[in-house]
């Protein structure tokens, strides 16, 4: 089989879910590249980056224009072409972000580098690179739930997540039409993850969502990358987000 | 020697979803049961589960025949098999090609029951005879009807909405026992239920056209997705939808020229 090459945009550490996914693809025989959100996590990603054995990584901190220019570039100039691109950071890791704030006190700076890392980056990226994908291949958002409810002091993360989905079905609509590509998302439970730690008490969260759970288990992260391939890998999926969460959004509350 | 069990209600014949599922199951090891909706459906049937080492494991099941759902227990009781899978593919209409404001409340009563509650009566009679393993799997055949009104679906789009909710309910109740129900809603495949809707190829030719990948889902792809949702443990009370994304992509303009 030929060769088929990857980019993760949401490795933080060994603990991401984005890491997860990265596994499950290595197995499923992609030769992997990814990045790094800045100095401070490098560290991690490089640990993982060599776990997984991944081709390369480029430094993208999504709030800045020169970091995109630099990476997609940097990319380019590996000569690869791409089968699959997955997307999963948002602006809740970002360093600096400030996070637990009611929107009324959000300002537009905030606001705008909330929607640009957590939404924004995935038109960016995938139409910067666009001449990198293979006909065919296939985008993945992580997204979540809290893209179509209401998150008392995390709206503004919540904003970013309904624009990503939005952005799912558009970009399936003109890189369809461009390449003949699939975009689709993913919108799982809570898992254990850096992410999760900025919101809140992780045992607290992961208890609650155990017990709201109908199957009274959380979500494993491998059950997400295992979905996470068979959506990549499937050609007749496009815009759809896929909720996995053992059943947690379906219960009255 | 093949130690999960499946049983696969709702092939017509070889171009039916449910038989790219049983598949894709026979493919992935599971042992299949099969049923046959009556002796004129019966050698089509035969054609596509000879081939899934069905052999005598196949049994006439018409919706409200308890009898029939007897012989399955029986037989399931004999070999000494509990199930992994339950795929409930079934589906009728009698007044599908009638507008919706003019379906009679007894074709609408009679299609709830064959299309959607017979999901619960069925696996209420697997239940009571303590035949579904924990980790059992239940998955039903949905249809983007059910959200979006569909010319020529007529009646099957509430009939559908009443099948995802059930496919919640059930989900919410047997969680406990460790059991998932879940829904696939594939875009238009030609099969034989769908012959019977008005303007079918017009609705495939419409679907294409919305999606910029210029095709409609693969009885294949069907299969693998749908084998995702039933092996995966974290998935739980959803309805993935299938269709190259022609349900959520608005084409406007003319249509491509073929």
């Amino acid at each position: 089989m030929a060769e088929r090459n990857a980019l993760i945009i949401g490795i933080r550490n060994s603990e991401s879910l984005c890491t997860t996914i990265a596994a499950e693809m290595k197995r499923a025989g992609y030769t992997l590249y990814a990045t790094y959100q800045d100095e401070t996590t490098l560290g991690g990603v490089k640990e993982v980056a060599g776990d997984l054995g991944f081709r390369k990584i480029f430094k993208y901190d999504a709030r800045k224009s020169e970091d995109l220019d630099a990476f997609v570039a940097a990319f380019k100039a590996e000569g690869v072409m791409l089968d699959a691109l997955v997307h999963g950071i948002s602006y809740s890791t970002v360093s600096g972000a400030k996070l637990n704030l009611p929107l009324v006190q959000v300002g537009w700076d905030e606001f705008t580098d909330a929607i640009r890392v957590g939404a924004f980056s995935l038109v960016e990226v995938s139409g910067q690179l666009l001449d990198t994908f293979n006909e065919n291949a296939s985008v993945l958002a992580v997204s979540l739930r809290w893209g179509r409810v209401a998150v008392p002091n995390f709206n503004v993360v919540c904003a970013a997540k309904a624009a990503l989905e939005s952005m799912v079905r558009g970009l399936a609509q003109s890189l369809g039409k461009a390449r003949r590509m699939k975009v689709n998302g993913i919108s799982p439970g809570f898992v254990p993850t850096y992410s999760l730690s900025k919101v809140g008490s992780s045992l607290d969260i992961l208890e609650r969502a155990k017990e709201s759970s109908p199957l009274k288990t959380n979500v494993r992260k491998e059950d997400v990358a295992s979905l996470a391939v068979s959506v990549l890998e499937n050609n007749s999926i496009s815009g759809m987000i896929y909720t996995i969460d053992c059943g947690v959004e379906i219960m009255e509350r | 020697m093949r130690k999960k069990n499946a049983l696969v209600i709702g092939i017509a014949n070889r171009e039916s979803i449910s038989a790219g599922i049983a598949r894709e199951l026979y493919e992935n090891g599971y042992r299949i049961v099969a049923t046959y909706l009556n002796e004129k459906a019966r050698s089509h049937v035969q054609g596509v589960t000879d081939e899934l080492g069905v052999d005598e494991a196949l049994f006439p099941f018409a919706v409200g025949n308890e009898a029939q759902l007897d012989s399955i227990i029986e037989y399931m009781q004999e070999k000494g098999m509990r199930l992994d899978v339950l795929l409930h593919g079934i589906a009728f209409a009698s007044e599908i090609r009638k507008e919706l404001h003019e379906v009679s409340w007894e074709s609408f009563r009679d299609s709830t029951r064959i299309s959607a509650f017979s999901m619960v009566e069925i696996t209420r009679r697997f239940l009571e005879a303590d035949l579904l393993n924990p980790g059992c799997s239940i998955l039903t055949l949905s249809y983007i009807g059910a959200n979006l009104a569909v010319e020529g679906y007529n009646m099957m789009g509430p009939v559908k909405s009443i099948l995802e909710a059930l496919v919640r309910g059930l989900a919410s109740e047997l969680g406990g026992k460790g059991i998932r129900v879940n829904a696939l809603s594939p875009g238009p495949v030609m099969t034989r239920a769908a012959s019977g809707i008005g303007g079918f190829s017009d609705l495939i030719r419409h679907v294409r056209s919305a999606t910029p990948l210029d095709r409609t889902a693969t009885l294949e792809d069907i299969g693998k997705i749908a084998f995702e949702v039933i092996a995966n443990p974290s998935i739980n009370g959803v309805s993935y939808v299938v269709d190259c994304g022609s349900s959520v992509l608005v084409h406007v303009g003319p249509e491509p020229q073929p």
